[in-house]
Order: C-alpha cells, then sequence, then structure tokens
C-alpha cells in the first residue's frame, strides 16, 4: 500500500480504504483460528466432563441401570457389576440414583447462578451506573450480606423458608448475589468513564437507554467466565443445604442428600462415596473450564 | 568519525508470533550510532521503531523474536549474551528512559529509592551511598529541593518531573548509550522543551549517545546529529538531520515533512466575508468540581474554568489551544451541555441554553455534536461503523428505515470512506478511518455546531493532515461552525478562524491565528510559541511544503 495522493489533497473517493491497516482484532479471526484459542488442555477436559454430564441428565432414565426409587436387590451390597456404585440401606442401587441425581442438583445449581447473575447485575449495574443515593443504599446492603459465611446466611434463610429443594434454591439466590453485584459495579465503574459513553449521551439518549445499550455489554464477558468459575462452589452449596436436612428431601437421588444418607452407613462407604464422586467429576470440570476462559479472554495472556 | 562505532544493527528483523501467524514489525532495518552522538528513529505509529529499540537491550515482548541481523554493542555481538548477561548491560552500559511517565514508576515506593536501586542492583553502591547519590541525580536533572523530594510518591510530582525522575534512572550509572522512546510524547509542549534541554545537557556532560525514538520529525531534526526514518519496519531514509531535513531524498520523508503542521505552515481556511451573527455565545463560565484535600477530606472548590466568554460566529472555526489542567476540554463539555456551569450563560442562536433539560436539551442535542480525542474509545466496539452512524437517527427518529440506511451510506461517502465499511466493525479500521467514522456520526443529525475535542491529536501526521482537510471542505460544504479544542497552536493555526489561549481555566490572549502568532502579547503565548520544536534551534521554520 502507497500513499501516492499528496497530505493535504482530497484523499480520493473513498480515501480512507487506502490508510494503513490496523491490527485485526480476534473476532475477525477465521472460525478456525479463534476455535484453536479454546483449544487448550483444561478447556478441552473441562467440556468433556460437562457435556458427558449433560448427556446424563438428558438420558438418565435410560442409562440407569435399576429404578432409583424402589429396591433393585439386597441392601447395603459393596460396589459389583451388577451395582457399580454398590446399593443403599433400602437395597436401591447407588449409580442410578447417581444418575438420576444429576437431573436435580445441576439444574438447581445453574439456575441458582443464572438467577444470581441477573440480580446482582442489575443491582451492581443501577449503582455503578447512577451512583448517589442509589449506590449507597444499594451497595451497604450488598456488603451486609457478603459479611455473613455464606453456609450460615444460606441455613438461615433456608429454615426460615423452610426444607425443600425450591427453598435452598432461594436461599442460595440470597447469599450468592452480591459477588455479582460488586463485580459488575466496578467493571460499571470504569465503563462509564469511557468516551463512547459520552458519545451517546451526546446525542440525546437516555441514562437507562445508555446503560442498556454502551455499559452494560461491556461488562458480560468477567460476569460469565466468574459464573463458570462458581458453579463449583454452588453444586456444593446446594448439596451441603441438602446433607444438612434443608435441601432436598428423601427419597429424592439429590447429591448431597445421598451423602448424608450415606453418612448414617458409615461402613458402607459407597453410599457417600458415589455422589461423592460424581460432584468432584462436575466440579472439577466447571472450574478447569472457568479457568481456560479467563485465561482466554484476558487480553494479558495474548499471544502465550 | 573513524573509530569503531559505539552501537551497530544489521539488518535486524523483528517478528512476533500472533494467532494469524507471524507478523513482522522490523525487516531488515540497519543503524549506527557512534559514541557520544544524538541519533534520532522517527516512524508513524507501526513503523516498528520502539521495537527495533527494545530489540537493542533485549526487552522484546515474549511473543517477539530476532529473526535474522545482528546487534552489536561496544564490540560485542548482543543478540549472543545470555538473559544473566544482558542484565548487566542493562541500565550500566545501556540505559532506557520508557515512554510514560505515569506508569513507569512504582506508585508504592518513594521516587527516591526507586533510583537508589539502580545503583544497588548493580553493585554500584551500597544503600547509604546510593541515596547520597541518588539525591545528586534529581538535583542534576533539575529538581529543586532534592533531599526533601527524595522520600516523595509519584503522586506528588508532575508529569514533567516524573519524567525527569525516569531521566535521572536511565543516567544514573553513566550508561555510554541511552535510549529514550518517546521520552516527551506524554507531556506539554513547554514541559517538553525543559526535558529535553536537560536531557541534552546531561548526555553531553556525560558524553552519553543517545538513541531516541519520536514520531515528530521537527524534533528529531532538533535536538539529534543523524536521523532515521522508518516506515513499515524498514528504513527508508537516513543521514545528518539537516539534509533529511532539508532535502530529503525518500517520497515519504518529503510528505512527512509537509503534512506536519509548522508555525510555517499557511492557514487552510479563508476568513468569511462580512460578520456572521454567531450561533454560540460564552458569558462568564466557570466551572468549580468539589475536591477533598487534607487528612479530613474537606471538600474545596477546585476551579476548572473561570469567566470564561466568547463567541463562534456561524460558519467559522473558534479555536481553544491550551496545556492540560488549563480547563479548555471542560469548555468543551459545557458547550456540550454534558456538564453544567457553576455560574455563566451559553446561548444557542441567541436564546439562553444555560440550565435547559427534558425536550429543549434533546432538541439543542442535534444541532451541537461532538467529536472526541481518542477514535478508539469513541466509538462503541461492539457495533458496526453503519449502527454506530445511525444510531444518533434512531434516537432521534429521523425518517424510516430505509432512509436511515441510505443515509448512513450518504455520510460514509462524505467523509471519504467506502459505505461497504457499514459492515465492519471499529477494531477492523484504522485510527484515521475511526475518526471518520466519529465525524461522519457527528453529522448524522445535520448539526450546526461540532466540538472538536482534540480530535486530532491520537492521529500520525499524515492522516492528520487528512482529517484537517476534511474537516475544512465539510465546513465549506456544509457551512458548520467547529469549537475546535487541541494543545497544538500548529494545527489551530492551520484551521482556526478565531483562537483563544487558555491557561489555568481563564483566557490569557485572544485573536486571529496571524496576530496571535506572529506578534504574541502576553507572555504565555510567548513561551508556547517558542517552545514549538522548529527543526533546528534559530531557524524559524521546517521547510517550505512541497
Amino acid at each position: 500500500m502507497t500513499i501516492t495522493a499528496g497530505p493535504l489533497a482530497e484523499a480520493g473517493p473513498f480515501g480512507g480504504t487506502a490508510l494503513p491497516q490496523a491490527p485485526l482484532d480476534d473476532e475477525k479471526l477465521p472460525f478456525r483460528a479463534r476455535l484453536r484459542r479454546f483449544a487448550r488442555p483444561q478447556i478441552v477436559v473441562g467440556a468433556t466432563v460437562v457435556l458427558v454430564w449433560l448427556l446424563v441428565i438428558a438420558l438418565a432414565g435410560v442409562l440407569a441401570p435399576h429404578d432409583p426409587f424402589s429396591s433393585s436387590g439386597g441392601r447395603l451390597l459393596p460396589p459389583s457389576g451388577e451395582h457399580l456404585f454398590g446399593t443403599d440401606s433400602l437395597g436401591r442401587d447407588v449409580f442410578s440414583r447417581v444418575l438420576h441425581g444429576a437431573r436435580l442438583s445441576l439444574p438447581i445449581a445453574v439456575l441458582a447462578i443464572v438467577l444470581s447473575v441477573l440480580v446482582g447485575s442489575l443491582v451492581g449495574a443501577v449503582a455503578g451506573f447512577f451512583g448517589g443515593w442509589v449506590d449507597a443504599v444499594l451497595m451497604p446492603t450488598a456488603d451486609i450480606t457478603m459479611a455473613f459465611p455464606s453456609i450460615l446466611l444460606a441455613m438461615a434463610v433456608a429454615a426460615a423458608l423452610g426444607p425443600g429443594l425450591a427453598n435452598a434454591f432461594l436461599a442460595i439466590v440470597a447469599v450468592w448475589w452480591p459477588i455479582y453485584a460488586r463485580l459488575v459495579r466496578g467493571q460499571i465503574l470504569s465503563i462509564k468513564e469511557r468516551e463512547h459513553v459520552l458519545a451517546a449521551r451526546a446525542i440525546g439518549m437516555g441514562r437507562w437507554a445508555v446503560l442498556r445499550k454502551h455499559v452494560l455489554p461491556h461488562s458480560l464477558t468477567p460476569v460469565s467466565v466468574n459464573a463458570t468459575m462458581d458453579l463449583g462452589s454452588i453444586i456444593i452449596l446446594v448439596a451441603s443445604l441438602s446433607f444438612l436436612g434443608l435441601g432436598a428431601l428423601p427419597p429424592s437421588p439429590e447429591w448431597g442428600a445421598m451423602i448424608t444418607d450415606g453418612a448414617a452407613n458409615f461402613y458402607q462407604w459407597w453410599i457417600a462415596a458415589g455422589p461423592g464422586i460424581a460432584m468432584v467429576s462436575v466440579v472439577l470440570a466447571v472450574n478447569f473450564l472457568g479457568d481456560g476462559l479467563r485465561d482466554v479472554f484476558d487480553v494479558k495472556n495474548r499471544g502465550r | 568519525m573513524t573509530t569503531a562505532p559505539l552501537l551497530q544493527v544489521r539488518d535486524l528483523s523483528v517478528a512476533f508470533r500472533t494467532d494469524r501467524g507471524d507478523v513482522e514489525a522490523v525487516s531488515g532495518a540497519s543503524l549506527t550510532v557512534h559514541a557520544g552522538q544524538t541519533v534520532a528513529v522517527v516512524g508513524e505509529s507501526g513503523s516498528g521503531k520502539s521495537t527495533l529499540t527494545a530489540a537493542v537491550n533485549r526487552l522484546l515482548a515474549p511473543n517477539g523474536r530476532v529473526t535474522q541481523g545482528s546487534v552489536t554493542f561496544d564490540g560485542v555481538d548482543l543478540l549472543a549474551r545470555s538473559e544473566r548477561q544482558m542484565n548487566g548491560v542493562r541500565g550500566k552500559q545501556i540505559g532506557l528512559v520508557p515512554q510514560d511517565p505515569m506508569s513507569n514508576l512504582n506508585p508504592l515506593r518513594s521516587v527516591g529509592s526507586q533510583i537508589a536501586e539502580v545503583f544497588t542492583v548493580h553493585r554500584e553502591a551500597r544503600v547509604r551511598e546510593a541515596k547520597k547519590k541518588a539525591v545528586e541525580l534529581l538535583e542534576r536533572v533539575g529538581i529543586a529541593d532534592a533531599g526533601r523530594r527524595y522520600a516523595q510518591y509519584q503522586h506528588e510530582f508532575s508529569g514533567g518531573m516524573r519524567q525527569r525522575v525516569l531521566i535521572a534512572m536511565g543516567l544514573a550509572l553513566r550508561p555510554q548509550l541511552l535510549i529514550a522512546d518517546e521520552p516527551t510524547s506524554a507531556l506539554d509542549v513547554t514541559v517538553q522543551k525543559t526535558v529535553l534541554d536537560q536531557l541534552a545537557e546531561l548526555t553531553e556532560t556525560m558524553g552519553t549517545a543517545v538513541l531516541l525514538v519520536t514520531h515528530d520529525l521537527a524534533l528529531a531534526a532538533e535536538r539529534a546529529d543523524h536521523v532515521v526514518v522508518m516506515r513499515k519496519g524498514a528504513v527508508v531514509e537516513e543521514g545528518p538531520a539537516q539534509t533529511v531535513l532539508t532535502s530529503p531524498t525518500a517520497e515519504y520523508t518529503r510528505l512527512l515533512i509537509s503534512a506536519a503542521p509548522s508555525l510555517a505552515t499557511s492557514s487552510m481556511v479563508t476568513p468569511p466575508e462580512g460578520t456572521a451573527e454567531p450561533i454560540i455565545e460564552v458569558t462568564g463560565l466557570r466551572k468549580e468540581y468539589p475536591v477533598r484535600t487534607g487528612a479530613l477530606g474537606r471538600r474545596t472548590p477546585f476551579t476548572a474554568v473561570d469567566d470564561v466568554s466568547f463567541t463562534i460566529p456561524r460558519g467559522t472555526t473558534v479555536g481553544i489551544v491550551g496545556e492540560s489542567g488549563s480547563g479548555k476540554s471542560t469548555v468543551a463539555k459545557m458547550v456540550l451541555k454534558l456538564a453544567e456551569p457553576t455560574a455563566g450563560e451559553l446561548a444557542f442562536e441567541g436564546t439562553s441554553v444555560t440550565g435547559i433539560g427534558g425536550r429543549e436539551l434533546f432538541a439543542f442535542r442535534r444541532r451541537v455534536q461532538p467529536v472526541f480525542q481518542n477514535p478508539y474509545a469513541a466509538l462503541d466496539s461492539r457495533y458496526t461503523v453503519g449502527d454506530a452512524i445511525r444510531e444518533p437517527l434512531d434516537v432521534h427518529g429521523v425518517g424510516t428505515p430505509a432512509e436511515r440506511r441510505a443515509k448512513v451510506a450518504e455520510l460514509l461517502s462524505q467523509v471519504a470512506l467506502d459505505p461497504e465499511l457499514a459492515r465492519r466493525y471499529p477494531h477492523e479500521l484504522s485510527g484515521g478511518q475511526r475518526q471518520r467514522v466519529a465525524i461522519a456520526r457527528a453529522l448524522a443529525l445535520d448539526p450546526d455546531v461540532v466540538v472538536l475535542d482534540e480530535a486530532v491529536s491520537a492521529l500520525d501526521v499524515l492522516v492528520q493532515a487528512q482529517i484537517l482537510e476534511l474537516l475544512v471542505s465539510l465546513q465549506r460544504r456544509l457551512g458548520l461552525s467547529y469549537l475546535f479544542i487541541s494543545h497544538d497552536l500548529a494545527v489551530v493555526r492551520m484551521i482556526c478562524h478565531v483562537v483563544h489561549v487558555m491557561r489555568a481555566g481563564s483566557i490569557v490572549e485572544s485573536g486571529s491565528p496571524a496576530e496571535l502568532f506572529h506578534h504574541p502579547t502576553h507572555a504565555y503565548t510567548r513561551a508556547l510559541l517558542d517552545a514549538i520544536p522548529v527543526g533546528e534551534a534559530g531557524s524559524p521554520s521546517v521547510v517550505p511544503a512541497g
């Protein structure tokens, strides 16, 4: 590319295109190159395990060798070819219950994260963008909530609402939203100072429209990465509430409730080990995924 | 000179590994620096000038590597040295003054201790002695009361003083070579002059050779013995400073010289016939910001703008020049009604618009539009060019969707861009293209007034010249009035009908560019004019354009 016209001459009809090309950003990369950026061991392993669990959720009825709710042979049988994770005190197949339990534990955790993100982002965005008294009211509320140990607060809320998986879900949202409120508020505070926000106001756009169109979308990448990483903690929190008798009620095959059941039969370790292994695999997988995604989206890691 | 050169870069190529494969940033560049000599590397952004110098002391980014060529310093091949051996060279034999004084000092440690560290790292002195030497150095770079200043932190230093501290660090061990990468680009023009004077004096007494990286050809010619012009990673021309400046051989150098605005460049605008009625009238404008001061955080008002009055006659360009902190951008924000004045009046077409809101403000926004400094930040990265330009039309409900699309295409060709670009995203465009998009967006609502806040400052000189030309032709065609805010007197001179010089919140002098720049009456205006690099100290102008 050469500059041929005199610099002060009118730059041709479409002279702008003759200007030096700025380096392309990643969004314009060919699809394959973009895909290659995600080809990190953490992401591949994490995504594979998550995919397997999604299949389990979809096909639990087909995959489970036995009925999760009724006895399928002897009580307290150790793991064998017939019963991969053994049987529990009522003779139910633990492996089948773990597969069916995935249908409870995982969707609840995902829903809890989604609702926490929605509530937290809204609160954080409004507090950060409008500032003033809105900020002065909303953020201390978030801070006070965060000051309690999450399990204690979740227990208190669940106890007040009464046991049951739906109430455990609400308890978790009540505990978790402030994390995203803080995160989003911090993002918004810096984004709202960018010039394109000023430019949007200068064309006469209303403040809500500016927030919705030009501020909030820019804060969503770190939120989605954080949400992925938090999913593991939420799965454990759901199980903890069930373990404490505040979540899923028997005979539900929710993983935490199953671990409680296993705790009563200490010498039949397989009853707790089955759901425990399932939980560890999911939590590790989503943490791998979250770490990997963070590395991909973190500009500072580019080119390594 | 018959002695062996101090630094010899031969046929050097540097490539960066990226997702799109290797990108060559420097291709086959050579340069020579003799002892005690100042050599300037000049080029636009992306020319590879910083990469070249980073390769010399082996401080390339982790994804960069030298693909061919050699770097010989003081008879030693630097590329063959181990990282550990390089640590002995950096700082001790090759000093570095980095570009940005705002981010290159550690905010958590006292400024003095960071200079003293240079001595202790290289085991040149023990802690106590290092401190003494650091204080001496602070004095030598012209920082008064150095003993007390030693213990202060970077936020207590101005930009110019921080840059002096970085110079002190670079020169601490009396290196044979000092690499200064755009050492004054972030500084105001008057500060730039004193800092460069100081640097020249110190390196001369120490006999230090300087490799000066800059985008400013006039500055290079004024400060260097030898100039190397780079473009797209290759050296296009080199030679003694005055020869390059007065009789350049490369076409590109000629373009650079003629595009660079200087006080000798002729005005691009013709004075308006007769007297136009004022479209914007500003009287006694004042803006105070509350600032927390002292340990108790008591709020005391800080006056950013104080009693500023001016008018913008229809169809003309009114310039406001001033250094950072002069309040010029605050004036722009108040004229745009993005900030409310504490006191004073703003009238548009003879009607006061002070304190209006709601529907009146919405209507006002249609008539007065901004173009901001940073073409990278002023466009939302998530919107296509077409969406960004159409947005004002959507907000104001102008026309049908089809009409809006047609208008976007029309606006793009008005700013000399291919309408096909409407589907692209801002990051796919060059800086100049982005600024054209920002101008197209500002013109979408057919405004009467466009406020240009440092609108060409972030652009390379060739692109800057094109944008200025575009602005002038748009004014002629559409009868626009401009409020042109800039720190660059030479640019203001080229494009403005009337200029106001601002300092510390007030207008200190006003007049036509011709009066103001040939017969400045205020001492500050004179200081500003004196500080502009003109090619060679004493010579009145760069060269006649052409």
